[in-house]
């Protein structure tokens, strides 16, 4: 039982805010509210679970915001000068999200980077790819010319369900299958737990987590052309933050560092909590202010308590 | 000739300022002119207070990426304490709110054991919300005899806020190199462990660097405040990205236990020299992050190439 409570503490929390949220305001519990709460929730949880694998692997990407935003841009960009075909758009959105990724990981490999120069290099990337950002939309919003089918990855919906949420959802099921059945996905874990051991064993380290960057990347990439089809515009700082929602749903959710307590499972409830709270504090009146210092607090909490689940003390 | 490698690649830094210097006086009329130079050293004070805070920081083997957040905060709780009070003590009750942010912060890494890194993420988060919090998101005015003597006065052709500086970075240097104290950050830089097991109170030692970290931060935010004649608690975006890497430049490891703040100072006047360049040149502002970038990825893969060659992983 206890063990029970420890392993699933993400899921029971959101359950509590659920009755939370019920008690506390009456037009919480409509399915109009929870639709809405999964909208917003898509686009962070997108990229959270590509970053779950970078966290799983032990390492850190601040680039995914700039990344969203070069997506962005991008594909709005080829939207408007190749008459709305959507196919290159996406394309080219996902080729620029990958080659973030790419870019990272070679980086990382050639300096045969450990989990600390994760932070630096992404830092720099990040600085690159919104300098790409501006610089390839002359730092306007950028608008395709009217109406087209990329808006349906947006405002579509399946038998009710808003597109958006569906594609998270795939996107969850796909990498919760590469994650836990597959071998690449086993080699993540490892590196996460002990990187010399997995070298000793044969695991190309680096080249592993050049993937986890380019994952990261593309689900980076697919957040972006939600995004944009929601809005049917691009600017420049359109995933400025992000990367901090994303980072702060993943670890919320419980993933650890040493990849040995992780899964799209705990992902989805981390994100799921990040957004039903801040729909309770934007439907009960919060200012936006206070709410971004409840953020710092409540990622702070949740390392805590990732921390005390450890149940161990470093020196 | 082994003396001759030795100052060169301790003073190499220093080196790269003077001869971009040189060639930039024969290159561009206006880069050598008192004006531009004096341009320089104003815009070096802010951040690089901040920066050599950071040192220490990074010296202990932690990491810290909220100093913009500090520095937000810290001018608009000066701006807005000058409301009330004269300048010394609205300076002084500043620094101490900074000092208990840095003691929250400190308590979270030492004490609580969770990684500094996240966690000053966490602080980047919740002290630009404090910032904005303050000030109902207005900028504050500041309407003062003594910041307006501060932001004017010169000693000879140097500004006096960069007298400050250099001053600060001494007694940094100080600090860092002559006391037991200072030894000790350098210490928990190579090893928790080692420092705990010679004796080091390796809890006690990581609140105070965190608190020093956060009032140097605290007084780059004054000296901003003081340059701008306002507070704001939107400036310093990202001021993380900017700091760390004149750190980096300067000589101090970001994997701990190599560093000092005088290495550090090198490192500002390295950078601001390459921004002011950049400025001269008219490059588009939307362009210059990019350039940004690259530097600061040059800075880093050179570094840990040469540090990491050798290594198999």
């Amino acid at each position: 039982m206890k063990s029970f409570i420890k392993n699933n503490i993400s899921i029971i929390v959101f359950m509590f805010l659920l009755v939370l949220g019920t008690l506390l305001s009456d037009n919480f519990l409509t399915s109009k509210n929870l639709l809405n709460v999964f909208r917003q929730a898509s686009i962070i949880g997108i990229i959270a679970a590509g970053f779950t694998f970078v966290r799983v692997s032990g390492g850190m990407d601040l680039s995914l915001g700039s990344t969203v935003s070069l997506c962005a841009v991008l594909a709005m960009g080829t939207l408007r000068d190749t008459g709305n075909q959507v196919f290159p758009a996406i394309i080219v959105a996902l080729l620029a999200g990958a080659g973030m990724g790419l870019l990272n990981g070679l980086l990382l490999k050639f300096i045969r980077g450990d989990v600390s120069d994760t932070y630096l290099i992404t830092l720099g990337t990040a600085l690159i790819g919104s300098g790409l950002a501006y610089t390839y939309s002359g730092g306007y919003n950028i608008y395709p010319k009217g109406e087209s089918a990329y808006r349906i990855f947006g405002i579509g919906s399946v038998a009710g369900f808003p597109m958006p949420a569906v594609i998270l959802i795939l996107v969850l099921l796909i990498l919760q299958f590469v994650l836990k059945k597959t071998t690449f996905g086993r080699k993540v874990q490892m590196i996460g737990g002990n990187r010399e051991a997995c070298y000793m064993t044969g695991i190309n380290v680096h080249n592993i987590r050049t993937y986890t960057f380019m994952i990261a990347g593309i689900c980076a990439a697919i957040a972006a052309i939600v995004l944009t089809a929601r809005t049917n515009a691009a600017a420049p700082t359109s995933g400025t933050g992000y990367e901090f929602d994303a980072i702060i749903a993943t670890i919320v959710g419980g993933n650890t560092a040493d990849g040995l307590r992780s899964g799209m499972i705990l992902t989805l409830a981390g994100i799921l909590i990040f957004s039903v709270i801040t729909n309770i504090m934007n439907l009960m009146n919060v200012d936006t202010v206070l709410q971004t210092i409840l953020k710092g607090i409540i990622l702070a909490l949740a390392l805590w308590a990732n921390k005390l689940r450890e149940g161990e003390v470093v020196h | 000739m082994a003396a001759v490698k030795q100052y060169g690649s301790r003073y190499k830094v220093w080196f790269m300022c003077i001869g971009i210097s040189l060639i930039m006086t024969i290159i561009s009329k206006t880069y050598m002119t008192g004006n531009n130079l004096r341009g320089i050293l104003i815009s070096t004070v802010p951040y690089g207070i901040a920066a050599i805070g950071t040192t220490f920081i990074l010296i202990s083997g932690e990491k810290d990426i909220s100093m913009g957040s500090t520095i937000a905060f810290a001018s608009v709780a000066c701006a807005l304490l000058l409301q009330r009070m004269s300048f010394g003590p609205a300076v002084l009750l500043t620094l101490i709110f900074c000092a208990m942010i840095g003691a929250v912060f400190g308590y979270l890494v030492a004490y609580l054991h969770l990684g500094s890194f996240m966690i000053s993420i966490s602080v980047m988060l919740s002290v630009r919300g404090l910032a904005l919090f303050i000030c109902n998101q207005n900028p504050v005015v500041v309407a003062n005899p003594v910041v307006e003597l501060l932001g004017n006065t010169r000693i000879g052709a140097v500004p006096f806020t960069f007298l400050v500086f250099v001053f600060l970075t001494f007694a940094a240097q100080w600090f860092l190199s002559r006391t037991q104290f200072g030894r000790n950050i350098y210490v928990m830089g190579c090893g928790n462990e080692v420092a705990e097991s010679t004796g080091v109170n390796v809890r006690w030692h990581k609140l105070i660097v965190y608190i020093i970290g956060t009032v140097f931060a605290g007084i780059g935010g004054i000296a901003l405040m003081v340059r701008m004649r306002s507070g704001s608690a939107v400036i310093a975006d990202g001021a993380g990205i900017t700091v760390i890497p004149m750190v980096i430049m300067g000589g101090t490891a970001f994997s701990g236990g190599k560093g000092g703040a005088v290495r550090t100072l090198s490192g500002v006047l390295l950078m601001n020299i390459i921004y002011n360049i950049m400025s001269l040149y008219n490059i588009n502002m939307n362009v210059q992050s990019i350039v940004e970038g690259a530097i600061v990825l040059g800075i880093v893969v050179t570094n840990r190439y040469m540090e990491n060659r050798n290594k198999k992983i």
